[in-house]
């Protein structure tokens, strides 16, 4: 379970504050999907990064499985994050010049796994996004929507607890779009992952257990869906 | 992160800039060969030092020199008038010409064999010898004495024979114009040496009045020992005989042999305390001598040497800052995904270390190829065949480039750094 409460992050100093995030709470059960949505520049990155510790906000807390990753220090944080989550962003963000292999390795390396288990596992989340023949190949030799599988296989190869997806089909196109999410659903079903998606796809952020609306750095409302873990 | 896979993923870094990883190692690299060829002349240098001043005495003994003051020199040396060619020295007691010839006296000699420690003490004696009767008539020939426990080079015996009375080693160069096919074969055999009556009168063209002596022949002398005149080595005892019936003057060198037990450093400042103003020098001040001039010869190319790895090091600095700048969003993505900032850092620098044993190698690399010249450089140095002037050694060179990976990584310090301390959000967003 993860809780955010009273969540507050600001920007900049005296004069140019900025507040990001505002006295933000809500609670997320485990495994659910939720979508973070709301506008640009509304503070749906903003959150998500407070809430996989990759930025820390001057108030509140997030307490993921009993534990308030703001009270840990950042190699704790680090530690956390490299063992519990993990990210897939709008743009992929994989090492052209690196093999599909050695993207996918990344995360078994960060996380210390032995080099036999690593290759097991490489496989296996290659095969689960139907990359498992482009292991040898280049990364920068795929297509946009082979990357998108590509950063999904990193994402789930160390089976993180909670995955971040941040506008993962925005730059993707209708069709190649709803195969990666589904592989995102995919997952989260069958691991019993918790899946935090960042949109403004009004539709994709339908698809998800919950949906909690940003505007202008406030909670406006917290959705679950009939039938959803939080409905 | 396990040190061995940063190692590797760092390794694949720099081969995915190759071009801008082997031109920052060849900056390196050039300093490398300079200080390797340095140290590798170093070597050859020691070694042939060691080989030449091992050849030419005992390291048990040690040589003092009579030094004389010029204002002496002067005064009794230097002829009063022109001396006629054909005229005799005239003969002077044993005292005038210790004070002429600046040698020194039987006193003297007797009073450094009181010394403790001091097992022997010999003349340097030089001798005018013409030529030596092969089997098919007379050769050219040099002789010389043997003093004190040399390193001989022997062949028939042990190197630290010492030679009686009627007895000569001959060098193997010698062999097949005496008649022999080997030093076996030679051994028990007689030469006869023909020496100079009057060396005095050098300087005259019918100078040809000769005496022979013969010898019986104990051993052979390798021909490495040729290039100090060791063509027929003589006892000390026949040499000062030849010497005086010669006329040659007493040289202002004498060789003392210590006594085994002693201490080498005591006994020659017990000499150098009793001659003061003359020069006391053991084999092992010889050495340090010539090594002290090999050494700062060789500290001032590695300064060199040095210099140009300075230079290189802003290379190194340059290019770890363009990695950094270049690869923002991977770090962004590897801090992301929970890589600890330390594990960025040794990223960083372990790269720098690839870079810095790079080019080392490369510098090792090129100095081995450059010691090919060996055979070149020693033809030019007039140096024997098979003398190899550089020498590279394995554990200076792995030491080499071990040194450099140090350096390397001390240069990407503050490059890793930066990358450490990036914040992963602000890095993800960089175009």
């Amino acid at each position: 379970m993860i809780e955010v409460k009273k969540i507050t992050k600001t920007y900049g100093d005296k004069k140019n504050r900025f507040t990001a995030l505002s006295d933000v709470s809500f609670t997320i059960p485990d495994g659910a999907s939720v979508a973070i949505v709301g506008k640009s520049g509304s503070g749906k990155s903003t959150l998500m990064h407070a809430m996989s510790g990759l930025d820390r906000p001057q108030k509140g807390e997030i307490i993921i499985d009993g534990r308030d990753i703001l009270q840990m220090s950042q190699a704790e944080v680090d530690g956390f994050r490299a063992r519990e989550m993990s990210f897939v962003f709008q743009s992929f963000f994989v090492q052209g010049n690196e093999t599909c292999y050695e993207n996918v390795s990344l995360p078994l390396e960060i996380n210390n796994v032995d080099r036999g288990t690593r290759a097991e596992r490489v496989k296996k989340a290659l095969e689960a996004v139907g990359l498992e023949e482009k292991m040898k190949s280049k990364a920068k030799n795929l297509s946009g929507g082979q990357k998108q599988r590509l950063a999904i296989a990193r994402a789930i190869v160390d089976e993180p607890k909670i995955l971040f997806a941040d506008e993962p089909t925005g730059n993707l196109d209708t069709a190649t779009g709803e195969k990666v999410v589904e592989m995102l659903f995919d997952y989260s079903r069958a691991e019993g992952a918790t899946l935090i998606i960042v949109t403004h796809d009004a539709e994709l952020a339908a698809k998800c257990d919950m949906q909690v609306r940003i505007v202008d750095g406030k909670v406006e409302k917290v959705l679950g869906k009939k039938g959803g873990k939080n409905a | 992160m396990r040190r061995i896979d940063i190692a590797i993923r760092a390794g694949k870094s720099l081969r995915q800039a190759k071009v801008r990883t082997v031109l920052t190692s060849l900056a390196i690299a050039v300093g490398a060969t300079t200080i390797c060829l340095a140290l590798a002349a170093g070597n050859g240098a020691r070694d042939l030092i060691s080989n030449f001043v091992g050849l030419r005495g005992d390291e048990r003994a040690i040589d003092v020199f009579r030094m004389i003051p010029m204002d002496e020199v002067v005064e009794t040396v230097v002829p009063t008038g022109p001396q006629r060619v054909d005229q005799e020295p005239e003969e002077v007691d044993e005292a005038d010409e210790t004070a002429m010839r600046g040698s020194f006296s039987e006193q003297d000699i007797e009073e450094i064999r009181a010394i403790p420690g001091v097992a022997n003490v010999t003349r340097d004696v030089w001798l005018a010898t013409v030529s030596v009767d092969g089997v098919d008539g007379e050769y050219e020939a040099a002789s010389s004495v043997q003093r004190g426990r040399q390193l001989n080079e022997f062949i028939g015996v042990e190197n630290d024979y010492r030679l009686q009375a009627g007895e000569v080693a001959v060098s193997e160069w010698y062999l097949e114009a005496l008649g022999f096919s080997s030093v076996e074969e030679a051994i028990g055999e007689t030469v006869r040496l023909n020496f100079l009556a009057n060396p005095w009168r050098a300087a005259r063209p019918d100078n040809t009045d000769l005496f022979s002596k013969e010898f019986r022949i104990v051993a052979g002398i390798s021909e490495e020992a040729r290039r100090f005149s060791r063509e027929f080595l003589i006892s000390y005892e026949d040499g000062l005989a030849i010497a005086t019936e010669q006329r040659m003057p007493n040289t202002s060198l004498l060789s003392v042999e210590i006594a085994d037990g002693y201490d080498m450093g005591e006994v020659r400042d017990k000499i150098a305390a009793q001659h003061e103003g003359n020069r006391v020098q053991s084999m092992q001040d010889m050495y340090e001598e010539m090594f002290m001039m090999v050494n700062i010869a060789q500290y001032g190319l590695m300064g060199f040497g040095a210099l140009a790895i300075l230079a290189s090091v802003f290379g190194v600095i340059n290019t770890q800052y363009i990695s950094v700048l270049e690869r923002t969003r991977q770090i962004g993505l590897m801090k992301a995904l929970g890589m600890r900032r330390r594990d960025v850092a040794r990223l960083f620098r372990y790269e720098a270390a690839w870079i810095g044993a790079l080019g080392g190698m490369i510098g090792v690399a090129v100095a081995l190829l450059v010691t090919l010249l060996n055979p070149v450089i020693a033809g030019v140095l007039e140096l024997e065949e098979g003398v190899r002037l550089l020498q590279v050694d394995a554990v200076q060179a792995v030491i080499l480039v071990v040194s450099l990976a140090v350096v390397a990584v001390l240069a990407g310090y503050f490059p890793a750094r930066k990358a450490a301390k990036l914040d992963p959000i602000e890095a993800l967003r960089t175009e």
